[in-house]
């Protein structure tokens, strides 16, 4: 679980397997595993390894939904839209299989069964990124370009957000990663879905971790700005100038922060350390 | 051989069980399945194409140490044999040892070998860097050749992790630097580079990718999710706008990056390749965005362009999300008249197959023609769609190699390193991969880069320069291809732009479909491709004919074209065409 959670997938693969042969009937070792290698892109072993996860436990809906996407990315169609299907039957809200057999009918060129479930997977989450782009390229198909567009740009507005789903044993996997840079990613997953407090806490909690990372307080002026929070940022902001002066990111940042604190002789300050760094890095190339 | 087989089998039978279980263990440790002639051949140090890159590496992780460097095939000479040029890295902080050093006779800049193929018959390169005046030395990444002031030699455009330089062919074996004078100068991280006629009056323009706004000062810390310092990804950087330069004529460019439209959509630009994807006669631009969305600028045929990669579908992956774009190569592979796309990407990436429906419409066919999984754990950079054995079908070569640390090389000095691969197209219905089989050229595990693609000895297949990160340049000459018959087609303009960069060609086939092509250098990754155009034939050709579309709109046709040459079709020597006479080529013109 913890080379998992450090994307050293294929040791994991062979920790899960060996896990797996000395307990058989454990049904987390098969799934971990499953899902290990759809990381690593093996979707037909995966899919055969998730399959038998599923028999060991058939109502857990994060595996049989697993085993859906693998077949899905595997080109097995036929069964993963019967998996998608049973799915629905036991839980019809679950947005994620009505994505699944849109994305089903879109490869089979049927953009009208198509955007009837992808529209249902947004009914149920209005948020979904990649549901939106796939519905555009189905309008797009059936001659929609202005409903297309519409879809496209809730995209861009969405584009990583999903649908959650309860999986306490991928939990329990994300949670042994203590690094900081996972605390990073997990800061930018959760302002990628607007949750900005939720985001600046996994920021602080990578910096508790090491002090050092330019990244984290560099979106941190960022994210404390966006909440009205100048101290911090400010905070911040002195934190990357001291590791870094010469980084133009931070000024930046900084100096559209305080103009929307209406702070104009302290942003106009910043822009100007702004344009020094773009001189010297000018006369830098020039001399060159 | 039958008496001897009977022999050692009998000896086998004699010594037992252990020798047996040797002799599976022996086979075992061999590749599998090479056939007795491998499909390629690794041939650099043997025809003197003596290279080695240098990234400069000093342990601080600049991110440009570990993205160059590319390669050109050109005949720069015009003695009909194509030539190489490769580019070269150089240190990017002086004051500190670097980790791997270059060979004490080493030469910095960049490097020009000429094939003496022609006159001696033997494929034998000649270092001539000094004499032709290309040696620039600095952070080389790509390379673009394209004959810009329509003179009948093919010029030079170097792009750098620092200021660029366009180099002038003054048709004596000698180049020129003109790069302030042409006004073609981008002091910015720039990558691949096209030669592209956009506005169709004849001469060539230039299209540069930038990349993003990295400086040594600005220099970020990354690491591996495993905490061990790393490359950064391109989202620690602003990306940086790409640009385009209209040729103006008497060798001046003018940007028309803003008012062209180019500037109004940009990310970290790795790869380019020019078509006409929407089929309405003008060439449109595609560019491979790094963590971003790919852009596809469609030419309005007013000087402008328009970004349409998402409605296009050419932008992201299935999924909706944006992959690391690095290589892309166009080209019709399902053989029914439209230029597909392929993007090669970073690791659990996998490349992405676009294919386009001929209106411009892309789907992302990468798992209904078997390239998902294959391309799944490679970081794909140069890339080209060509019919390695002349069949007909546009089969497919990524030169592969990582960008951060690979968890199962820790420890490695250089842990990036990936074997390039090799797909065959299976009669447009799906790609097999033939690395396994394809010889120890293709074992070979590198950090590959920069591919050019050419017919380096003229044998009639294409071959293979590829520039490796930190290491040799490797020439893999194609083996199997000239088993099959092939046509080349030497394009010469006179309306329109001396080599014909743009043109659409066809080879027209005795009850067969047309098979379309399009001149261009452009494509792969920081490097420029032989422009001849190349068709594989098959087994019986029934050639009846050739077509060209020349991007200013004419159509002619030519019949006398023999299979198994490469001919020059000079402009408005041919008959007119039109689209119906596809059938009956020889009735044209009359």
């Amino acid at each position: 679980m913890v080379l998992q959670t450090y994307e050293d997938y294929e040791l994991a693969v062979t920790c899960y397997t060996m896990a797996h042969n000395l307990a058989p009937n454990e049904f987390r070792w098969l799934y971990l595993l499953g899902v290990s290698q759809m990381a690593l892109g093996k979707q037909r072993e995966a899919a055969r390894t998730l399959r038998d996860a599923v028999r060991l436990k058939p109502e857990d809906a994060p595996a049989r939904l697993k085993l859906a996407d693998a077949l899905l990315a595997a080109g097995e169609l036929t069964e993963s839209r019967a998996l998608y299907e049973t799915l629905l039957a036991r839980q019809g809200d679950l947005s994620q299989a009505h994505y699944g057999l849109g994305r089903i009918n879109a490869a089979q060129r049927n953009p009208s069964a198509a955007v009837e479930y992808l529209r249902k997977a947004l009914e149920l989450f209005p948020q979904y990124g990649a549901a939106h782009y796939a519905l555009a390229l189905a309008l797009r198909d059936l001659g929609d370009a202005a409903k297309a567009s519409e879809h496209l740009a809730l995209h861009q507005k969405f584009k990583t957000v999903r649908p959650p789903l309860a999986d306490p044993i991928l939990r329990e996997v994300a949670n042994l990663n203590q690094g900081a840079t996972e605390r990073i990613r997990r800061g930018i997953e959760l302002e990628a879905a607007g949750r900005l407090e939720e985001s600046i806490a996994e920021h602080e909690r990578a910096l508790e971790i090491n002090p050092h990372l330019t990244q984290a307080h560099i979106n941190l002026i960022q994210l404390y700005g966006r909440s009205n929070n100048a101290a911090r940022a400010e905070e911040h902001y002195r934190a990357v100038v001291a590791l870094d002066p010469n980084l133009a990111e931070s000024h930046y940042n900084f100096g559209v922060m305080l103009a929307g604190q209406h702070r104009q002789t302290e942003a106009l300050k910043q822009t100007e350390l702004l344009a020094q760094i773009e001189r010297d890095l000018k006369s830098l190339e020039e001399s060159k | 051989m039958k008496i001897k087989r009977q022999q050692a089998i009998t000896e086998r039978q004699k010594a037992g069980v252990w020798v047996l279980s040797f002799s599976i263990l022996a086979v075992s440790l061999l590749p599998v399945g090479f056939s007795q002639t491998p499909l390629f051949r690794e041939a650099a140090f043997e025809t003197g194409l003596s290279f080695h890159h240098f990234t400069g590496a000093t342990g601080d992780f600049f991110m440009p140490e570990i993205m160059g460097a590319g390669a050109a095939l050109l005949d720069y000479d015009n003695d009909g044999d194509l030539d190489v040029y490769l580019i070269q890295g150089a240190a990017l902080d002086e004051k500190k040892k670097p980790l791997f050093p270059p060979a004490k006779d080493t030469k910095p800049g960049n490097r020009l070998f000429r094939n003496e193929l022609i006159p001696t018959s033997k494929l034998r390169f000649t270092d001539v860097t000094e004499q032709a005046g290309v040696g620039h030395v600095g952070n080389g990444m790509g390379v673009a050749a394209g004959d810009y002031d329509n003179d009948g030699d093919l010029d030079l455009y170097g792009a750098n992790f620092g200021p660029n330089v366009l180099y002038r062919n003054n048709g004596n074996g000698t180049f020129t630097g003109v790069t302030t004078e042409a006004g073609v100068d981008d002091p910015r991280w720039s990558t691949s580079a096209a030669f592209v006629d956009y506005d169709r009056d004849g001469d060539l323009d230039l299209f540069v990718c930038n990349y993003i706004n990295f400086t040594l000062r600005g220099n970020k810390r990354c690491f591996a999710p495993t905490g061990e310092p790393d490359y950064c990804s391109p989202a620690s950087y602003r990306p940086a706008p790409d640009r385009l330069f209209r040729n103006e004529g008497a060798g001046k460019f003018v940007d028309v990056t803003q008012s062209s439209g180019i500037g109004s959509a940009f990310g970290p630009g790795l790869g380019v390749t020019c078509a006409d994807f929407n089929n309405d006669g003008w060439i449109d631009i595609y560019v491979a965005n790094d963590g971003a969305a790919n852009l596809l600028w469609i030419n309005k045929g007013d000087g402008t362009f328009e970004e349409m990669g998402l409605i296009a579908g050419a932008s992201y992956g299935a999924d909706g999300a944006a992959r690391a774009g690095m290589g892309v190569t166009a080209g019709d592979f399902d053989n029914d008249g439209a230029e597909d796309i392929l993007v090669t990407n970073l690791t659990r990436e996998g490349s992405t197959l676009y294919r386009n429906n001929g209106r411009g419409e892309f789907h992302d066919a990468t798992q209904e023609f078997d390239l998902a999984r294959p391309s799944f754990l490679s970081t794909g950079f140069g890339v080209g769609w060509f019919d390695y054995d002349n069949d007909g079908w546009l089969d497919l070569f990524a030169a592969n190699g990582a960008v951060t640390l690979l968890p199962a090389l820790r420890g490695a000095p250089y842990p990036f390193h990936q074997r390039n691969q090799l797909f065959h197209n299976e009669g447009g219905k799906g790609f097999h991969e033939t690395s396994a089989t394809a010889g120890p050229a293709l074992q070979l595990s590198e950090v590959s880069r920069g591919a050019a693609f050419g017919d380096i000895d003229n044998d009639g297949d294409i071959d293979i320069v590829v520039a490796n990160n930190n290491g040799r340049a490797r020439l893999l000459l194609n083996e199997t291809g000239s088993r099959s018959h092939w046509l080349g087609v030497r394009l010469e303009g006179v309306k329109d732009n001396r080599f014909g960069v743009g043109a659409r060609v066809a080879a027209l086939r005795k009850g067969q479909k047309p098979l379309w092509r399009r001149a261009s250098a452009d494509g792969s990754y920081l490097s420029a491709n032989d422009v001849r155009v190349h068709f594989g034939l098959g087994r019986e050709p029934g050639l009846e004919g050739v077509v060209v579309q020349w991007p200013s709109g004419d159509k002619e046709v030519w019949t006398n074209v023999r299979a198994d040459s490469t001919v020059t079709l000079r402009q408005k020597s041919g008959k007119p065409w039109t689209a119906v006479s596809a059938s009956n080529p020889k009735s044209e013109g009359k």
